[in-house]
């Protein structure tokens, strides 16, 4: 064997390598996502994925944050594969989602607060519901997230 | 047969053209990657903020600071800047992607592929140039424009003069480089040791004279630095740095190597230049022999090392292969590159002796990406696995998996500038609320460009969805 064609094996991998950037590069110049799932589909996925730009993006283009979207079982979990997007934020477990949400104006008032305060009592996530109801909040242990779970099913 | 051999190291204008095309695409593919991530907050938001001063006050004061002499870094910086108008993703991440597109081109300028064997090599070069871990910190980060990278280019184009033909304005631009750089950042001190280097092993582009002059301004650095300014060098309490199996922090650093900081500067000497020819260790730590003792090996990072190790296996057998003609001193145009990759390596290792970073050692590992072309270029079969059938499969085994591993390498840069994107567009996300919690105010001029950037952040070029490959742990994503 001479010594190009040894040398052309350690090229072709990496021509493999090239071929399938440039295929991901080039698809993605057309408006496709090859070799992705395309990233959160609303802003309730956005708000599980913990994915800021996309959750922004989403909630600025007009995206309804109320109302309760679809979300991939590997999301959050397979219990829960519809949600708000306030909901979706407390459930990814990041309190910097939340304030996220606070700032873009989604989480604005009182009943809302004590609603997602409880999911997350109910999720176990103390530090969360000390910043949405920092005087407390009535909770019946259990049916906040029961009643997202039921949504579900 | 002997027609098949003539033609594979018969010069052709085609094969030149193959390996440029080819460089241009790998190039344009990075920088589609690099476009995906907007301006990052950590690295340019306090940047920028501090180019709002004039030329002067911001070029003047830099030779004015402690541990660090660099105010072509800050001119680079503000010439952006000022031309950019306030389009700065455009023009920040639009030099970024062209200093990529300018080290191709560089590389493969002093490279010279030339023949179809040389285009068949070019594309495991590139791999190695562009994926190699010290190349890491010089395309992930900007400060919004990265300046170890400019410090890549100037080496790359110091090479070039250092092998072009004698010229009175090789000179010039020599010396120019040679400011530009070593102003630029401490690193940038090696275009004097590339130019000297490629000169002792016979590659003249520079005169004598040209070589006196570049040495008498590494000598006015030096004085300019320590005499005139007392600029000093940066010391122990600097920054945290790697040794052993984790990274101390300045105080550990201070209570461990205090009494004897020789001894931390050697480490950081020997565990760079070893980073560069095995991708072990890395920033200082031996994280695959740590992995190996608790028995957690990342596959990633098994490929890293297998990469960087046969590569560097492939320039060992082709210097054993050259012993002789080097010991007569008669270097070809390959021993040449070969033997300064080598010079460079060994004074980028001295370089970094303060702190262990992988970006320190990028100019080695551009030399590199050089020497594993040349070898591979000047090596003939028996200096890859002798003749014979079975020594033929073992050179072709070699070769594939040499091949693979620099492949997975280059696919793994491509994905962290992919998780990149993902970080920086979550740093603008959720940097109100940072700065809230950091009592940080935001008023005037800097709140503007604020709102400026995180609007080109994550509405105007959002990043880009993640791919699922970066969920492969044969990738080294981090």
């Amino acid at each position: 064997m001479r010594a190009g064609t040894l040398l052309a094996l350690a090229a072709v991998p990496i021509l493999v390598a090239t071929v399938a950037l440039g295929w991901i590069a080039a698809g993605e110049r057309m408006g496709l996502t090859p070799f992705s799932d395309g990233g959160p589909r609303n802003s309730a996925e956005a708000a599980a994925m913990a994915d800021a730009a996309a959750l922004v993006q989403l909630l600025r283009r007009g995206e309804n944050p109320l109302w309760a979207h679809p979300i991939r079982p590997e999301l959050i979990s397979s219990r829960i594969q519809r949600a708000t997007t306030p909901e979706a934020a407390v459930a990814s477990r990041r309190l910097a989602v939340v304030r996220l949400l606070e700032r873009e104006g989604v989480i604005a008032d009182d009943r809302t607060r004590r609603e997602l305060a409880c999911l997350a009592a109910d999720l176990d996530l103390p530090e969360m519901v000390a910043h949405l109801a920092p005087q407390g909040a009535a909770c019946t242990p259990g049916e906040a997230l029961e009643r997202v779970i039921a949504r579900t099913q | 047969m002997m027609d098949a051999v003539r033609h594979e190291w018969a010069f052709s204008r085609g094969a030149t053209l193959a390996a440029y095309t080819y460089g241009l695409l790998a190039a344009a593919i990075m920088g589609h990657f690099l476009l995906g991530i907007p301006i990052q907050l950590s690295d340019s938001f306090g940047n920028m903020l501090a180019l709002r001063a004039s030329w002067t006050d911001l070029v003047i004061g830099q030779f004015y600071q402690q541990a660090y002499l660099r105010p072509f870094l800050w001119a680079e910086l503000k010439l952006v800047y000022d031309l950019s108008q306030g389009s700065y993703f455009e023009w920040f991440r639009g030099a970024h992607v062209a200093q990529v597109f300018a080290l191709v081109l560089l590389f493969l300028a002093w490279v010279r592929p030339r023949t179809w064997k040389d285009a068949a090599i070019v594309p495991l070069a590139l791999a190695a140039l562009l994926g190699i871990h010290t190349f890491e910190g010089a395309i992930m980060e900007a400060f919004p424009v990265n300046t170890f990278l400019t410090i890549l280019l100037c080496c790359l184009a110091a090479a070039n003069l250092a092998f072009a033909a004698p010229r009175w304005w090789v000179d010039v631009a020599a010396a120019l480089l040679f400011v530009v750089a070593a102003l630029t950042v401490e690193s940038g001190l090696l275009v004097w040791v590339i130019v000297v280097g490629a000169a002792l092993v016979g590659a003249r582009g520079v005169s004598r004279a040209g070589l006196g002059a570049l040495t008498a301004l590494l000598a006015g650095y030096f004085v300019l630095r320590f005499a005139v300014l007392d600029v000093g060098t940066p010391d122990l309490l600097e920054r945290s740095s790697g040794f052993g199996f984790r990274v101390l922090d300045t105080d550990e650093l201070v209570a461990r190597f205090g009494g004897a900081p020789w001894v931390f500067y050697a480490y950081n000497v020997v565990t760079s230049f070893l980073s560069v020819l095995f991708g072990e260790p890395r920033g200082g730590v031996f994280r695959l022999v740590r992995g190996l003792t608790t028995g957690s090996v990342p596959p990633a990072l098994v490929v890293s090392v297998a990469a960087s190790t046969l590569g560097t296996g492939l320039v060992a057998a082709y210097v054993w292969q050259r012993r002789a003609a080097w010991v007569g001193r008669r270097f070809t145009r390959d021993d040449q590159v070969v033997a300064l990759f080598l010079i460079v390596l060994a004074a980028n290792a001295v370089i970094s002796y303060p702190y262990t970073k992988d970006v320190i050692m990028s100019p080695a590992g551009v030399f590199y990406a050089a020497a594993l072309f040349a070898a591979a270029r000047g090596l003939t079969l028996g200096g890859i696995g002798g003749r014979g059938a079975l020594a033929s499969a073992m050179a072709a085994v070699f070769c594939l998996g040499l091949g693979t591993a620099w492949a997975v390498r280059d696919v793994g840069m491509h994905l962290n500038l992919r998780l990149s994107a993902l970080r920086a567009g979550n740093d603008w996300g959720y940097a109100d609320d940072q700065f809230a919690r950091q009592g940080q105010v935001l008023e005037g001029e800097a709140e503007r460009l604020f709102r400026h950037l995180q609007h080109d952040a994550l509405i105007a070029h959002p990043p880009p969805p993640q791919l699922w490959l970066q969920d492969l742990r044969l990738f080294d994503v981090n």
